[in-house]
């Protein structure tokens, strides 16, 4: 009976995800601001009826995927009421987009296993008291000082103490315990380093800030070798890359910058043995199939055996795929859901991106244009590379798929990259008013 | 507008397109990629079975089953009606091995039925029959032909050469279908490799078969004309080339050179085109890119070298050339086919349970490689070769032939026997690559073969 279901539920679903799709584009692009509450109600409808199909795949039905469906729903109305009303922000589409997202990935994670549902709920709910500290805690600061320094030495002293009493899972040392809590200080590190060259930068570019953003990078980028972080490195790179090329008034260092990223590229493939090994099942997955390549021929076979609608919840075998809950989650998405929602999701988080750099060109300050511009970027290239990675256009690194793949740090960062977002553009709005 | 500004702009096109371009990624992915992927043996899902759902039917381009499945005490069981006859071409499908063949590149469609009566049978807890799906091998043709070839080592592939359709396709040494299973361990330890198609996935060196495509390089580059003096050997910077027998041909010229297979003529000719025209005639009919037909073959190569012995070897299909069973059998239908290769093609479609058409396959639009007035001449050269050349032992009474031998020297031991033909050669209904492993000459061995499979097709196929 659960499959008949489930099996009807795959066109509700890509029906859901359309709306949102053409309901987000009609307000993005035409400003017809009377859809904003469309939104909310497909996002709870989404989590209430995927979680309602969820609960009945046992025999007993599945309290847990009740609660969870209904704290998600819960949690997103009380934000989205206090945003408005706390925190004063008009424009909700950047959160309704995440929150839909958010609502997807824990419905995947649920059928992945019902315990990274849980944990991830919780994450989301730490995520929105993370909205409202990041607000508390900008408006104590005054961003218009230089803090380059003070970012600069605790970005450093990060790295430092990951580099010495870091803990290595599965592969990576980029973690730290503390009191039993895990979590990546890398992912935290990607925005308090873009603060920190945006900070760098403000003034325009002359060669003493050039050497010392260049020199924070490599040092940076050389610890992420040694904890064998790829995924970290190659986005601190590029998003350096474009806050560079954005405040360059010539072009030559960003063309040197990004030689000299892709020598180091080079040199890394050379160097260490793991990315080399990457390149390999990247350039032959067929040769390694039942070895090096074995993750990305799964994820291959998963999303190939989706096709356009999926094969609905439950009914697919995404579990194949190793670390499908973290890097591979698009995989587990296109197989039991269809292609055409993972580009739904793949246009929804262009979407995200978009937004954010629009808050970016609204920014009459540089500081705030380039940290805007920094983090949404961050985002779109975290989307390109995990989801190229996992359809073998680029060989795989290990990176988030933003607020869908499971990781407390993960989900919690990106919460704080769109809480920022938010605090800037409407810190931004609020002085153009006075 | 400022520099910085622009360069935002810039940013921002450069996500729209990108992502965008991912998703038309996925797309293509879906349309073109997604059903040779998970055809593959190493998709665990191949081993699910559909516990509602009895797989369907193979059956041939008459209607004749091939395998069928039918439950037998509560559990379902496939039979395979001609065993090892088709062993290759359709595949097994297991819990534990997966699937292969037919059985895996369309276990989707086999394995599914209509929506609605799905629905409706899951709810009265009954099962149904899958898709069936049909081929255009003849059943009659392909157990003929793998009958003549039993107890070698070798492939047959016959075509239909305007329709691209695949009339007969076997590989041997075969296995039996329904006991994969149990006889796992020996067939993948059996040193002749049984469970390789070799049709479509066996690389042979080509022999004087690719001389078909030295001399399309010569008439394409005017060198029709072209004679020398051949005294059974050639020798290029110290490496000898020698001719069947070591026999001398004397003054000769192309026409003849080919109805002999002169390797000297041939060789000679060969270092006069050069290597690159060489490499482009190669890439032209398909080498180094394969063809694209419903199934997958390997891809045949032929490597650009740049020194004269390599070219000398190539020229007659020795050294760094080599060529599938059923690449050489589109060869042979091209110059059939006045020019035109049309894709071959296994798979012409897939009806419900009732026999209602689901999807349809027709033959692709060909693509021209030559003119149709080169491949008259090439043609016209193929008749000799049976008339009066090689290929004397493929001759058909009351049909005119046309074929070309290929003796293939290996280091595996006696040479590969190659014929590739077609007939009849004014009207053709069927083209045919032969390849007998170790067998010995292509005239003596391959064209019997290649004769009997012709002459039973002119007989026995219906359009």
């Amino acid at each position: 009976m659960f499959d008949i279901l489930s099996w009807f539920y795959r066109y509700i679903f890509i029906f859901l995800l359309a709306s949102f799709l053409l309901t987000s584009i009609s307000i993005y692009f035409y400003e017809k601001k009377q859809f904003q509450p469309f939104l909310s109600v497909i996002i709870v409808v989404t989590a209430a009826s995927s979680f309602a199909l969820l609960s009945l795949f046992e025999e007993v039905i599945g309290y847990k995927a009740v609660y969870i469906g209904s704290i998600f729903c819960f949690q997103y109305i009380i934000t989205r009421i206090l945003f408005i009303k706390v925190l004063k922000i008009k424009d909700l589409l950047l959160f309704d987009t995440v929150n839909m997202l958010l609502a997807i990935g824990l419905v995947i994670l649920y059928r992945l296993s019902p315990d990274y549902a849980i944990k991830q709920t919780m994450f989301a709910l730490l995520g929105d008291i993370t909205y409202f500290l990041v607000f508390y805690i900008l408006r104590k600061i005054d961003l218009q000082k230089d803090y380059s320094k003070q970012l600069g030495i605790f970005i450093l002293l990060t790295l430092i103490i990951t580099q010495l009493w870091g803990v290595q899972i599965s592969g990576s040392k980029n973690w730290i315990e503390i009191f039993s809590y895990r979590f990546q200080p890398s992912e935290f590190l990607k925005i308090i380093f873009i603060i920190y060259i945006s900070t760098l930068f403000r003034k325009g570019i002359n060669n003493n800030v050039l050497w010392r953003s260049s020199a924070s990078i490599v040092i940076a980028a050389a610890f992420f070798a040694l904890q064998r972080d790829l995924g970290s490195a190659l986005i601190f790179f590029i998003v350096y890359l474009i806050l560079l090329f954005v405040m360059d008034e010539q072009i030559y260092p960003t063309i040197i910058s990004t030689t000299a990223a892709v020598v180091m590229a080079i040199i890394s493939f050379h160097a260490f043995a793991h990315i080399k090994s990457r390149v390999e099942a990247w350039l032959n997955p067929w040769k390694y199939v039942s070895g090096k390549a074995y993750q990305v021929t799964q994820s291959l076979f998963a999303i190939a055996s989706g096709g356009l609608l999926g094969t609905g919840l439950n009914l697919g075998s995404p579990k194949f795929i190793p670390a499908v809950h973290t890097d591979f989650i698009f995989s587990a998405i296109c197989e039991e859901t269809g292609i055409i929602s993972g580009i739904i999701i793949l246009l929804l988080l262009c979407m995200v991106t978009l937004i954010g750099l629009n808050f970016s060109t609204n920014c009459k300050d540089t500081n705030n244009k380039l940290i805007c511009l920094g983090l949404s970027s961050m985002t779109g290239f975290q989307t390109l590379i995990i989801i190229s990675g996992v359809l073998n256009i680029i060989p795989i690194t290990g990176i988030t798929l933003p607020f869908i793949s499971y990781g407390g740090s993960s989900l919690l960062s990106q919460i704080m990259n769109i809480g920022i977002l938010y605090f800037i553009n409407t810190s931004e709005i609020g002085e153009r008013n006075e | 507008m400022n520099d910085s500004a622009k360069r935002q702009k810039l940013i921002k096109w450069f996500f729209i397109i990108s992502f965008i371009g991912i998703g038309i990624y996925l797309l293509v992915f879906n349309f073109f990629q997604s059903k040779y992927i998970s055809s593959n043996s190493y998709n665990k899902r191949l081993r699910n079975e559909n516990a509602d759902i009895i797989r369907g039917d193979i059956r041939d381009r008459n209607g004749v089953i091939l395998a069928s499945s039918k439950v037998y005490k509560n559990t379902i069981q496939r039979n395979y009606a001609y065993g090892r006859h088709f062993s290759h071409v359709i595949g097994y499908s297991g819990k534990a091995l997966g699937s292969t063949g037919i059985e895996a590149l369309y276990n989707q469609e086999l394995s599914s039925a209509n929506t609605i009566e799905t629905i409706k049978s899951k709810a009265k807890g009954e099962r149904i029959k899958g898709n069936t799906v049909k081929l255009t091998l003849d059943k009659i043709l392909q157990t003929y032909s793998s009958e003549l070839l039993k107890g070698k080592k070798g492939a047959i592939v016959a075509l239909n050469p305007k329709t691209g359709e695949i009339l007969a396709l076997i590989s041997k040494p075969d296995y039996n279908p329904s006991n994969v299973t149990e006889n796992w361990s020996n067939l993948i330890e059996d040193k002749n490799s049984p469970l390789l198609n070799r049709a479509i996935d066996g690389i042979y060196p080509p022999g004087s078969i690719f001389k078909v495509i030295t001399l399309s390089a010569a008439l394409n580059n005017n060198l029709e004309k072209y004679e020398i003096a051949c005294n059974g050997k050639i020798n290029i910077g110290g490496y000898e080339i020698k001719d069947s027998n070591d026999k001398g041909h004397g003054q000769i010229s192309l026409n003849k050179a080919f109805t002999l297979s002169c390797n000297s003529y041939f060789v000679s000719l060969g270092l006069k085109l050069g290597n690159n025209t060489m490499f482009n005639e190669a890439t032209k009919y398909k080498f180094n890119k394969g063809i694209q037909g419903d199934i997958k073959s390997k891809v045949s190569s032929f490597t650009k070298k740049k020194d004269d012995k390599s070219l000398a070897q190539q020229s007659i299909g020795q050294g760094d050339v080599l060529i599938t069973p059923i690449h050489a059998a589109a060869i042979a239908a091209i110059i059939a086919n006045d020019g035109v290769l049309v894709s071959p093609y296994i798979v012409s479609e897939i009806t419900n349970m009732d026999e209602k058409l689901i999807k349809s396959f027709k033959a692709k639009t060909g693509e021209k490689i030559i003119n149709k007035d080169k491949a008259e001449i090439i043609k016209d050269m193929m008749v000799d070769v049976i008339q009066s050349g090689t290929g004397k032992s493929a001759r058909i009474r009351g049909v005119s032939v046309a074929g070309k031998t290929g003796t293939a020297e290996n280091p595996h031991g006696k040479p590969h026997s190659w014929f590739i033909g077609f007939a009849p050669s004014e009207n053709p209904q069927i083209a045919i690559a032969v390849i007998v492993e170790n067998g010995g000459s292509g005239g003596s061995i391959a064209a019997p073969i290649a004769n009997k499979v012709m002459k039973k097709a002119l007989v026995n196929i219906k359009k």
